[in-house]
């Protein structure tokens, strides 16, 4: 990988071809977690591989790429949501931590599945979440890039996991119906 | 020890770090979008300095037009001051609508005023020697001796001049008694016609157009279809918008990175993209000799794009070709992204029916599409022009 990011900071387009093959699956991952959909997503991923591109020569070699990476995605990502601000769901909660303790049940769950309920939430809440259950932020550095208030972080994470648990549970019914459906037929 | 609840880890452990399929058209739109950031890019540069050169154009064009429309005007004033022959009636009345702009040094004509009780349309510009009905009644003509150039010269001189004019009603009186030759009567009222704006005029259109981008492979012919109108400002210069339906067909390839000494693949994308193009153009008329006019016409337009159908085909190492194909709905306008530059040809069949040619050329401003394509049409529009709105006062 070293050597490609030399090439891409030489601006060599073969090398640049491979570093977006290389990350994109990475890349895609993250923005698909927080764009509305698949098209907004590739916009995103392309915006934040511009500014790695542009700005590969302040990387640090030292320090492992993939992190620098998905940082500069993350960030193109929250800055593609503030353009795009139009929901405010938020209000001040402070302590909800209980909520989804028991979801280890649904592990079965394939990587659609879970985007799709992610991608489902408000913009507000599927923020939140990312930033703080997938992306490790806490609600002070969230509170931060989001311009909002610490409570409304921890209310809007809390809403996000009540929302993504009802519908696991709603999931797992009709998971639990289409296979009673199934011996029914049987 | 921060987040240890169980549904966050879930939707972590699913959601860190997917296996998505590398999809080879979404770096074709990087590797644009990466050309477009290169600062040794100056095509945008002379495009923008054409586009304000050509509007800085067509507006010095306008403002010399509006002035000779003027200087016409005033030159048929004095035409019709030079063939009359002012009686000046020089009563005291208190009732006078003399103004304190009655110092100017105007040329005059000698202007009565009916009673107010009159539809009141037209204007005269105050004189020095303006006066009042009372004033006029010994000798005044009735309007139906008053010469039709000489009204009409009137009108038009103090239309352009707000805010000196005096209501007069239509039925109220002039003061002429000379009787212009037949010729003259012809030339003023062809001068006024000259400087007469056209009419509102209704075209439909049909276009093919070769439409691609600095990659394309093949030649593929578009077609456009639209509904224009245009709106005359002068005699000479119009603004035309309306919308046109456009389904671009186009083709791009080339061949992608070579990395570790092996050659890159052929690649090839087949575009078909449905748009509605809403253009807004300024056309200056350059020729005119009986039926026959010539106009330059330039703006810009906007593209809606209703539907973009890419294929993308690559060939594998091992010579098998490879099909991804996408489609997306109502995904991208670009709100006056695309300049056009245009001359019309146009024949006038009858008073409210002409036809026309039109080679036009479009360059976008902006990346045109989901994949940002530098697209460009050439072609030929035909159109069927009516003016069934009637004669623009």
């Amino acid at each position: 990988v070293q050597e490609i990011i030399q090439g891409c900071i030489r601006k060599d387009r073969s090398c640049q071809y491979l570093l977006y093959k290389e990350f994109y699956s990475y890349g895609m991952g993250i923005c698909r977690r927080y764009a509305l959909n698949e098209f907004d997503a590739g916009d995103v991923l392309n915006d934040g591989f511009l500014k790695v591109f542009t700005h590969i020569d302040k990387y640090e070699p030292s320090k492992p790429f993939k992190a620098w990476f998905a940082r500069i995605i993350t960030n193109t990502a929250i800055d593609n949501y503030r353009m795009n601000l139009k929901f405010s769901d938020h209000d001040d909660i402070n302590d909800h931590e209980n909520i989804g303790q028991g979801a280890a049940v649904y592990e079965h769950l394939a990587y659609k599945d879970l985007l799709n309920l992610i991608q489902n939430l408000s913009p507000a809440y599927r923020m939140v979440f990312n930033l703080y259950a997938i992306d490790g932020y806490s609600h002070e550095e969230i509170a931060g890039v989001l311009n909002i208030s610490v409570g409304t972080t921890k209310s809007n994470l809390f809403k996000a996991r009540q929302k993504l648990q009802e519908r696991l549970i709603a999931h797992d019914k009709k998971v639990e119906a289409d296979e009673d459906k199934a011996e029914n037929k049987q | 020890m921060k987040n240890e609840n169980k549904l966050d880890q879930l939707f972590k452990k699913g959601l860190e770090d997917p296996e998505i399929p590398f999809n080879e058209l979404d770096w074709i739109k990087m590797a644009d979008k990466l050309d477009a950031s290169a600062p040794k890019k100056v095509r945008p540069l002379w495009l923008y300095t054409a586009v304000s050169a050509a509007a800085a154009l067509l507006l010095v064009l306008f403002w010399f037009l509006s002035n000779n429309d003027l200087a016409v005007q005033k030159k048929i004033n004095h035409n019709v001051k030079a063939k009359s022959k002012p009686a000046t009636i020089d009563t005291k009345s208190p009732d006078t609508n003399e103004a304190p702009l009655a110092k100017s040094k105007e040329p005059d004509l000698k202007v009565s005023e009916a009673p107010s009780s009159a539809q009141s349309m037209d204007y005269l510009p105050i004189s020095p020697s303006m006066k009042t009905p009372e004033a006029a009644s010994t000798e005044r003509p009735m309007l139906a001796d008053v010469k039709m150039p000489e009204l009409l010269a009137n009108r038009r001189f103090a239309a352009n001049s707000p805010g000196i004019g005096l209501s007069i009603p239509n039925n109220g009186h002039i003061l002429s008694t000379s009787k212009p030759k037949e010729q003259d009567i012809k030339d003023v009222i062809k001068k006024i016609d000259n400087a007469t704006p056209g009419k509102l005029v209704l075209s439909i259109l049909a276009a093919p157009d070769i439409t691609n981008t600095k990659l394309s492979i093949g030649k593929k012919v578009s077609s456009n279809f639209g509904l224009l109108l245009t709106y005359p400002i002068s005699k000479k210069l119009s603004v035309t918008s309306g919308a046109i339906y456009a389904r671009k067909l186009y083709d791009y390839g080339g061949t992608g990175p070579s990395a570790y000494g092996i050659a890159g693949a052929p690649w090839q994308v087949d575009a078909d993209c449905y748009v509605i193009d809403v253009p807004i153009n300024l056309n200056y008329q350059v020729f005119k000799k009986k039926n026959i006019s010539i106009s330059v016409n330039s703006g810009l337009s906007s593209y809606f794009m209703l539907k973009e159908k890419y294929n993308y085909i690559k060939v594998e190492a091992d010579g098998t070709s490879k099909l991804t194909a996408l489609e997306f709905n109502n995904q991208n306008k670009h709100i006056l992204g695309v300049a056009n530059i245009a001359v019309s040809f146009d024949h006038k069949v009858n008073r409210n029916l002409s036809i026309g040619v039109q080679p036009f050329y479009k360059v976008p401003l902006t990346g045109i599409g989901y994949y940002d394509s530098d697209l460009k049409s050439k072609g030929v529009a035909f159109s069927i022009s009516l003016s069934p709105f009637g004669k623009k006062k």
